[in-house]
C-alpha cells in the first residue's frame, strides 16, 4: 500500500505546504488518497496536530478508530476530520507500539471525539491518556480482551470454515 | 450507599446526601422512545434535568469484527442490519469503497436504479419518522399514518428486491436484478401520493399548538456544537449547516439531479421534524428525475462470488436518512477487508446527547430523542 505526495498541482498541495510549515518535524509522512490527506504523525503530537487543523477550519469531526497491525506489532489510530467550508478530508494517523499503546486524548480538541476514543480502548485497548472518563461503552463489564485486535479469533469461523472454499476450486 | 443503578456511569461521588435533592432516574433499555434498547441515565433536580449519560451496548453485534471475517460479497447481507429502517442506504456505499478500490464502472443502470431505491428508502424512512415523532409527544394519530405511508415505498421495495426492509439487493459491480414489470407504472403514482403526504405532515403537526409548544426552542443544537460531535445528516442542517453528502460527494450521479438542500434556522425539535419533511419533497423530485434518465442497459458488471478487494484504503460516504454513513475500508489485497470502520449517523448524532439533555424538563428528554431519530442497530453496529 504505497501511497504518494500530493502531487504539486493537487488542491490539497496548499494544505500539505501549509501543515509541514506549522508543524514542521511534527509530520512524518503526507500523503493523498483518493482525494483526501492522510497525515502521519508521532503519537505524542496527535492533540497538536487536531488542533491544527481545527484552526484551518477542519471543523467537522467524523471519527476515531482504531487498526491492529500485528505484524509490525503495532496499533494505529486514526482520526478523521472534515472542512465543511472547503470540502477537504484529512486523516491524521499516528502509530503506538502493541504492547504500551499509549495516546493522548483529543477530547481537549474535539468534543467529538469523547465516544469514539472509549470505543477504540473497549476494542483495541489503545489507551487514551488524560480521557475525562474512559470506561465502556459497547461491550458488556464481563468481557475480556480486546475483541478487534487481530489474535482475538472469531470462534464460529475457526471451528466451521467458510463454506464458499469448497465452490471455489 | 452505594447506588446500584447508576452503576458508577457519574464521575462524581454515588454518596448522596438527601438534602441535595438530586434523584437519579433510569430511562430505558426498555422504553418506548427509545427505539431499540438505548438507555439514558439521567440525574433530576426536581423535574429538571442536571446530568444525562446515555448507555449504549445493548445492541451491540460486532459488525466491525464479523466484517473481517466475511468475503468482501457476503458483507453487503449484514449491512442492512445496521440500520434497519433505511437498510438499503447502508449497503450502497459499502459496495462504492469496493468498486472504486476495484476499479470497475458500474453502469449507468445500475447506478439509476441504485439512486431510485435508495430515495425510496428515504421515503420510507422519514415518513416513519414524521409518525413515530408525534407519537413521542403523545398524538397517537401520527403513527397510524407514519406506518401507513411508509408501506408504500416498502411495497416497491419489496417488489424489486423481495424484501421490505433488509433488502441486500446491491452487488458489488452493480444491482442484484432488474426492476420488474409493472414497477415503473406504479411509482409516479406513489410519488404523488406522498407530494399530497408533505402537505398533509406540514399541516398535521404544525397547526397543532400542542406540537408547537413541545418542540419550539426545545433541543436547540449550535451549529459550532453540532459540527464537532459530527452531528450529520438532517439533524446538521436542521440546525443550519447546509452539508449534504449528495452535493459535495461524485457518487451515484447525484450531481445531474436538481434538487434543493433545505435547511433549518434554530435547530430545534420543531426544525429537525421539518426538516425530514421538507427532504421528502426533494427525494419524490430526486426519483422524478432518476426515472426519466433510466436507459437501457446492463445492469452488472458480473463480479463473482470469490471477488477480492485489492489492497489499498479508501473511505466513502453516503447521506443516508440519518446522517453520513460512511465506511472506511482497509484491504491488503485478501477476500476479506483487512479492517471496516463503520461510521454511522446515529452514533455521532446521539453522541451530543449529555449536551442535549442538560437544563431541560423530563419530558423533553424524549422530545429530544425521538427528533434525533437514531435506530440504536446503527449506533451499537
Amino acid at each position: 500500500m504505497s501511497l504518494e505526495a500530493p502531487a504539486e498541482t493537487s488542491p490539497l498541495a496548499p494544505l500539505a505546504t501549509e501543515l509541514r510549515a506549522t508543524l514542521g518535524d511534527a509530520i512524518l509522512e503526507i500523503s493523498e488518497n483518493w482525494g483526501h490527506l492522510i497525515v502521519r504523525v508521532p503519537p505524542d503530537k496527535r492533540p497538536e496536530t487536531l488542533a491544527v487543523l481545527k484552526a484551518l477550519g477542519f471543523d467537522f469531526y467524523n471519527f476515531a478508530c482504531g487498526v491492529d497491525w500485528p505484524d509490525e506489532n503495532e496499533l494505529e489510530v486514526f482520526d478523521n476530520v472534515y472542512a465543511t467550508k472547503t470540502q477537504a478530508r484529512v486523516t491524521v494517523k499516528c502509530r503506538v507500539p502493541r504492547d504500551d499503546p499509549k495516546v493522548p486524548t483529543a477530547t481537549g480538541v474535539y468534543g467529538g471525539s469523547d465516544w469514539h476514543e472509549r470505543e477504540a480502548w473497549e476494542l483495541f485497548g489503545i489507551v487514551f491518556v488524560g480521557h475525562p472518563r474512559l470506561r465502556r461503552l459497547l461491550l458488556a463489564d464481563w468481557q475480556e480482551g480486546f475483541p478487534m485486535r487481530k489474535d482475538e479469533v472469531l470462534r464460529a469461523r475457526v471451528e466451521k470454515p467458510w463454506p464458499g472454499e469448497f465452490f471455489e476450486a | 450507599m452505594t447506588d446500584v443503578t447508576t452503576k458508577g456511569y457519574f464521575t462524581a461521588t454515588t454518596e448522596r446526601d438527601i438534602s441535595t435533592g438530586d434523584m437519579v432516574l433510569n430511562i430505558g433499555p426498555q422504553h418506548p422512545s427509545t427505539h431499540g434498547v438505548l438507555r439514558v441515565v439521567v440525574r433530576l433536580d426536581g423535574e429538571r434535568v442536571v446530568e444525562a449519560e446515555p448507555v449504549l451496548g445493548y445492541m451491540h453485534r460486532a459488525f466491525e469484527k464479523l466484517a473481517e471475517q466475511r468475503s468482501a460479497m457476503q458483507n453487503t447481507a449484514l449491512f442492512n442490519r445496521l440500520d434497519w429502517i433505511s437498510g438499503f442506504c447502508n449497503e450502497v456505499p459499502y459496495c462504492i469503497a469496493c468498486e472504486k478500490l476495484a476499479g470497475i464502472e458500474v453502469p449507468k443502470r445500475a447506478r439509476v436504479q441504485r439512486v431510485i431505491l435508495f430515495e425510496l428508502t428515504r421515503l420510507a424512512s422519514h415518513s416513519l419518522f414524521c409518525g413515530v415523532f408525534g407519537l413521542e409527544l403523545g398524538a397517537l394519530t401520527a403513527p397510524m399514518y407514519g406506518y401507513r405511508d411508509r408501506e408504500y415505498a416498502l411495497d416497491l421495495l419489496e417488489m424489486v428486491t423481495g424484501q421490505r426492509m433488509h433488502t441486500n439487493w446491491s452487488r458489488i459491480g452493480g444491482v442484484k436484478e432488474d426492476f420488474p414489470e409493472g414497477f415503473y407504472e406504479r411509482v409516479p403514482a406513489i410519488l404523488e401520493y406522498y407530494r399530497t403526504r408533505v402537505e398533509q405532515w406540514l399541516g398535521f403537526l404544525i397547526d397543532n399548538d400542542v406540537f408547537v409548544e413541545r418542540t419550539r426552542g426545545i433541543g436547540t443544537l449550535p451549529q459550532d456544537v453540532a459540527l464537532e460531535y459530527g452531528v450529520s445528516g438532517p439533524n446538521l442542517r436542521a440546525s443550519g449547516v447546509a452539508i449534504d453528502a449528495r452535493k459535495e460527494e461524485e457518487y451515484l450521479g447525484y450531481a445531474e439531479y436538481d434538487f434543493d438542500i433545505p435547511v433549518g434556522e434554530y435547530g430545534d425539535c420543531f426544525d429537525r421534524y421539518v426538516q425530514r419533511v421538507r427532504e421528502m419533497w426533494e427525494s419524490c423530485n430526486i426519483i422524478e428525475q432518476a426515472l426519466e434518465d433510466l436507459g437501457p442497459g446492463p445492469i452488472n458488471t458480473g463480479v463473482g462470488r470469490t471477488f477480492k478487494v485489492p489492497a489499498g484504503e479508501i473511505y466513502i460516504r453516503a447521506e443516508g436518512p440519518r446522517g453520513e454513513t460512511g465506511y472506511y475500508l482497509i484491504s491488503n489485497g485478501g477476500r476479506e477487508p483487512y479492517r471496516l470502520k463503520i461510521r454511522t449517523g446515529s452514533f455521532s448524532n446521539i453522541s451530543v446527547l449529555p449536551y442535549l439533555l442538560k437544563n431541560i424538563y423530563v419530558p423533553d428528554i424524549v422530545a429530544i430523542l425521538g427528533s434525533l431519530d437514531f435506530v440504536v442497530g446503527d449506533v451499537d453496529r
